[in-house]
């Protein structure tokens, strides 16, 4: 069984790596479903906690993954997000090389509507690359993208904390302002989609700085090979080294490619289709569908640890516990002595029936508790 | 409707296979597991591939590789296979050669992130033993540096192999020196 973070994330198997901190698909105990959980240490974490404090209640977007909620321990910060199984686009253009012109046009369409979605909060995400690009595991059919990892984004205008937020980023998908210190700006955003529809048609990293050059040399550059006419109009206003020459917003960009979109050709009948795969693994052994497969007895001590869900905060169940995190299969020197003393009759069923039983119900368990641990201290001391 | 079961699809696509890579993927992929000593999620790491479709592409459910960057790896993978299998390279230069393999053509641009078993980007022992290697070099001939190893012989053996094998031993010395003390 996986280690439970805060009381009530249940880690289950590690499934990637972000900019910092590992990505663990985890169960909710309370929410009863899988999540992905990226754990960071308090110190990493500051930026990512800040935008989940100010920003993820609002940026509720079908193409946008922000962090959902989060918990804290003493060392580490772990924060949440829907489990999206279908990889990134990085693992797309690995497995398929260069994608069809029209099914990058509706990659690039979904990305730019979460974008859109991103700035009307002010913010910027500062890091859109293939691998920060995220699929849902839809098969052979129409692909649905979300935007994810806000780890370094900022809400525009804000002071910048730290000069590390000067480095921070992914070489290569930076656009030329950035790279030249400016402050955080959409229309850097805009560059770095103009960069990933490049790499989707040619599926190889475009070269950002030989187009900089081309472009202040030459102007808009030929349409590199593997990418149609229509589809470069678009792409070169995104990858303008002028932040002012680029489209004013995301949606300007959508627009301009559903009209690009209309003057592609047919798609190639032999294509061989497109799947995105369910790129996680199975679930490992001692977890199903409906979570951890608690295979021990009624007594075992699950029954008190989805209980502990009444208390409703994690801080509330850490005071109790003392020191998360801990094993929920291993007990606890003491405390699950203490419970197990407790009748069983009636604890299994509450269990059960009432997957989060209310204080109502764990007051008087903790009471029993309390007075057997009493008694045996007694028994002791007579002894 | 198509009528013919997925097995019939399998075989066809074997077929297929064989006319474009000259073999099944499904035994070539075998192969450069046992000859390479891999296992089928580093086989597909090194290529760039997800483990579903490289799943996808030894079962036959799916014919063709996509991504002409993993033709060139796969090329690149039963290239050292063959070395290895015919005692021209060493386990240990495979498994160097196999990480420059990994980044050559591409792979870099998948980033690190939602990549488990990718990790960060280490650079390989060969790479890390040739920059030691240049840099002795570059602060004196070889001949020199065996003269400084052997003034070193008896008070600082270890320093005087390290001098003789970075500064004037064979490359392949140097790499089995460098893994034998790491970590």
């Amino acid at each position: 069984m996986g280690e439970v973070f805060a009381g009530r994330y249940e880690l289950v198997d590690p499934i990637g790596r972000g900019g910092v901190g590992a990505v663990w698909r985890a169960w909710d105990l309370r929410r009863r479903r899988y999540v992905a959980a990226k754990v960071l240490q308090q110190g990493d974490a500051h930026s990512l906690l800040r935008f989940v404090r100010e920003q993820a209640l609002r940026i509720d977007h079908p193409h946008v993954l922000a962090p959902a909620s989060w918990a804290a321990d003493d060392e580490k910060v772990l924060f949440t997000m829907d489990l999206v199984r279908g990889g990134s686009l990085a693992h797309l253009v690995g497995d398929y090389g260069p994608l069809p012109p029209r099914y990058v046009c509706v990659l690039l369409d979904q990305l730019l509507a979460g974008l859109t979605a991103v700035h009307a909060e002010g913010v910027v995400h500062r890091d859109i690359k293939p691998a920060n690009v995220l699929l849902e595991a839809t098969g052979t059919g129409r692909p649905h993208v979300r935007l994810s990892d806000f780890g370094i984004a900022m809400r525009k205008g804000e002071p910048r904390l730290t000069d590390t937020n000067y480095v921070v980023g992914t070489p290569g998908y930076f656009a030329p302002e950035q790279l030249a210190g400016a402050e955080p700006d959409f229309p850097a955003d805009l560059y770095a989609v103009g960069l990933v529809a490049l790499f989707l048609l040619t599926g190889r990293k475009p070269d950002s700085q030989a187009l900089v050059e081309r472009f202040l040399e030459y102007g808009v550059p030929a349409a590199p090979q593997g990418v149609p006419e229509p589809l470069w109009q678009v792409i070169a206003t995104l990858l303008n080294p002028n932040p002012e020459a680029r489209f004013r917003t995301p949606t300007g960009a959508r627009k301009a490619l559903a009209a690009a979109m209309e003057l592609l050709p047919e798609p190639d009948i032999d294509e061989e289709p497109i799947e995105v795969f369910d790129q996680l693994g199975p679930l490992p052994e001692g977890f199903g569908p409906d979570g951890p497969v608690r295979l021990t007895a009624p007594d075992d001590s699950a029954g008190e640890f989805t209980g502990a869900d009444g208390l409703s905060a994690p801080v509330a169940w850490a005071g109790v516990r003392g020191t998360p995190p801990y094993s929920p299969t291993v007990p606890l020197a003491g405390t699950t002595r203490r419970y197990t003393s407790v009748p069983v009759a009636d604890r299994p069923a509450a269990a059960r029936k009432v997957p989060a039983p209310r204080a109502k119900v764990v007051v008087p368990v903790l009471v029993v508790a309390v007075l057997c641990f009493a008694v045996g201290i007694w028994a002791l001391a007579v002894a | 409707m198509d009528t013919s079961s997925p097995q019939d699809a399998a075989v066809r696509a074997r077929e297929q296979q064989r006319g474009w890579y000259g073999e099944p993927l499904g035994d070539l992929f075998r192969r450069l597991i046992g000859d390479l000593g891999l296992n089928q999620a580093r086989l597909a790491s090194v290529l760039g591939l997800s483990a579903p479709m490289l799943s996808q592409l030894m079962s036959g459910q799916r014919a063709k590789i996509g991504n002409p960057a993993v033709v060139q790896r796969l090329q690149l993978l039963r290239e050292l296979s063959a070395q290895v299998a015919d005692g021209a390279v060493t386990a240990v230069e495979a498994a160097a050669r196999m990480e420059e393999i990994r980044e050559a053509a591409g792979a870099t641009l998948l980033g690190s992130a939602t990549q488990s078993t990718g990790g960060r980007a280490v650079p390989s022992p060969r790479r890390v033993v040739r920059e030691i290697q240049s840099l002795l070099r570059s602060l004196s001939s070889a001949d020199e540096l065996l003269s400084a190893a052997g003034a070193l012989a008896d008070s600082h053996p270890q320093l005087a192999e390290f001098l003789r094998v970075y500064g004037a031993g064979r490359t392949d010395d140097a790499v089995a020196h460098f893994e034998a003390h790491q970590d």
